[in-house]
């Protein structure tokens, strides 16, 4: 059994090694093919681009990795990783293995958010405003959605009820925007609602970590009640949990990381469902090491899928979130099968 | 010390009222049996026991505290709760489930103390799963998991246990499996246990104190041999039978009448 014990005055903790090599490995690989990434494109890295690079004088490769390709692999990896582990925490308090933002409605109040803007705003205030408009529609969802469902507290099952509920009627009205909008509105749309991170800079990756940090420290903070959040809530509370206001907490917190990923890369769905599976599949984890993979897969399939968007069809540069599910969904399916021979 | 009294309890759901102004004492260090037919409130007083249901009126009484007043991480260390039909999370091994009964003992710095391991050690042991605690919760039989179960509320460390129907949808020999557990636990540890059970013949062999609770309120309670009368199960569950004394045991033993078996 691997499994170490740490025990200093004040601080106790007991680490399972065996997931946490799991999370090495899934590390590794999401190094390996951010390399071969970021040394892939429009222009291809050789032997002596790639020492023009590491010498540091400046070149036009240097300013396409470093400025182009570099800050648009981070904030794919950010954008999988958020939406990953939202989708994981969104399982472990509904203990559903089918909750996630797109099913619960953040994705889907977050499109309708944004489309709208730009339908009517994107004009006479700029684009900038569409990742506040996803952001104000995802938190507006969230928020509506345990309203609704409340009842002298909220059950995971009202919940995923009122999510999936208020999922269709805003994706109703995505819908019904998009077919009285002008066809170049439609199309940028049509780009954002599947997810993209073309075009991504250094502000945005920016942007985007300092919300990740805000995010996953509470997180931290909280990992043994989004642990004991799979349990019932009576054996929660004989535990000595205040289940009700953990379970707001968590559910903030978890909308909120699908509402900045999908404000930062558009409505990428999939992610939020998948990675938490891939993680489970791949390893006996629960708690923090579990949430860890989770992240890592879902950085992996976006940088994978923004990686093969990006270069396969060239000169096309198509939407990562076309491959997320082109990619993810046979993968997972194969693990399925593997697992039931 | 470790009590839990009910004094003039209502409480329900919505607007029905299933507990009315019940008051009861569990006895310190004994194994009570909460008996009664199906909707007649056992459960319910059970969950109210355990602060699962605010009362509407009365209080629950923990060592003398109302227990609605105590924060519920300290209540944690001194009740533990087995609900009915318990789920455990996809994966997790029967370890890593005895582990979290640590929870209330535990803060963001100290999650795994001597302590805690020495805990969820001797619960494994008490429970016979030491051999068995790498195995996934969702690869054990019916019986197994729900010694699993009760070692997570062993690894709790309490001096109360409540349960609400351990033995529901076991098969005999695993029924007796578990309270021969608790009656171990018990009697090793001197725990007060307080359970509700269905059936009767095994509440009069493994109970020290029945309570019977009939339409929202205790109608009686005792030792078995003062509670299972032919007229107070009659009473109660509205079943005529005739009760003889176990031959073997000398615990008294319900034999119920029906059409086809006239008494």
């Amino acid at each position: 059994m691997a499994e170490r014990v740490l025990r200093r005055p004040g601080f106790s903790r007991r680490l399972d090694l065996a997931p946490w090599r799991r999370v090495l490995m899934v590390a590794l690989v999401l190094l390996a093919v951010a390399a071969g990434s970021l040394a892939t494109g429009k222009v291809p890295l050789g032997r002596e681009q790639l020492l023009a690079l590491l010498e540091g004088t400046h070149s036009p490769v240097r300013v396409i990795v470093l400025e182009l390709r570099l800050p648009r692999l981070v904030l794919g990896a950010l954008v999988g990783g958020l939406l990953a582990l939202s989708g994981w925490l969104f399982q472990q308090i509904m203990r559903n293995a089918l909750a996630s933002p797109d099913i619960l409605g953040v994705t889907s109040g977050a499109s309708a958010a944004a489309v709208s803007y730009l339908a009517w705003l994107a004009v006479p205030l700029g684009a900038w405003g569409v990742p506040f408009a996803a952001m104000a529609g995802a938190v507006g969802a969230a928020g509506l959605i345990y309203a609704l469902a409340w009842s002298r507290g909220v059950t995971p099952i009202r919940l995923v009820l009122t999510g999936i509920g208020v999922s269709a009627a805003l994706g109703a009205v995505t819908t019904f925007v998009l077919a009285f909008s002008p066809l170049t509105t439609t199309l940028s749309a049509y780009v954002w609602l599947t997810g993209s991170v073309y075009g991504a800079n250094w502000h945005d990756v920016g942007t985007l970590a300092l919300w990740a940090v805000v995010l996953i420290l509470p997180l931290a903070i909280k990992m043994r009640f989004a642990v004991l959040a799979a349990l019932d809530d009576a054996l929660a509370t004989g535990l000595g949990v205040r289940v009700q206001r953990q379970r707001a907490v968590l559910l903030a917190l978890a909308a909120a990381m699908a509402g900045v990923a999908i404000a930062a890369g558009g409505a990428f769905a999939f992610v939020g469902l998948i990675a938490p599976h891939l993680a489970r599949r791949v390893s006996s984890a629960v708690g923090a090491s579990q949430a860890v993979l989770s992240v890592l897969w879902g950085s992996l399939l976006v940088v994978c899928a923004d990686w093969i968007a990006r270069t396969v069809f060239l000169p096309l540069d198509l939407p990562a979130g076309i491959f997320v599910a082109a990619l993810g969904a046979p993968f997972f399916l194969w693990l399925l099968l593997r697992e039931a021979r | 010390m470790a009590t839990v009294a009910a004094h003039n309890v209502s409480v329900g759901y919505q607007k029905q009222r299933i507990l009315d102004q019940l008051s009861v004492d569990l006895p310190e260090g004994q194994i009570s049996v909460l008996v009664g037919s199906n909707g007649c409130g056992k459960s319910t007083l059970l969950k109210t026991l355990a602060r699962l249901m605010s009362p509407w009126s009365g209080q629950v009484l923990l060592d003398g505290t109302a227990i609605h007043e105590l924060p519920t991480q300290t209540v944690a260390r001194r009740l533990a709760l087995l609900p009915q039909h318990p789920v455990a999370p996809e994966g997790i091994t029967v370890r890593q489930l005895v582990s979290l009964g640590r929870h209330p003992h535990q803060s963001w710095f100290e999650q795994w103390r001597e302590e805690d391991e020495r805990c969820v050690e001797e619960a494994l042991a008490h429970t016979g799963l030491s051999e068995l605690s790498e195995r996934g919760v969702d690869t054990l039989s019916g019986g197994q998991r729900q010694r699993a179960w009760i070692a997570l509320t062993v690894a709790q460390n309490t001096p109360l246990l409540l349960l609400d129907e351990p033995t529901s949808f076991l098969d005999l020999t695993h029924q007796m499996e578990v309270l021969e557990l608790l009656q171990t636990l018990n009697r090793d540890q001197g725990k007060t246990v307080v359970m509700v059970l269905h059936d009767l013949n095994l509440a009069a062999r493994y109970a020290d104190h029945i309570v019977a609770i009939k339409e929202g309120r205790v109608h009686a309670q005792g030792t078995p041999a003062e509670i299972f009368t032919a007229e107070r199960i009659h009473e109660v569950f509205g079943l005529s039978c005739r009760i003889i004394t176990d031959p073997y045991f000398n615990t008294p033993l319900c034999i119920p009448f029906g059409a086809g078996f006239p008494a």
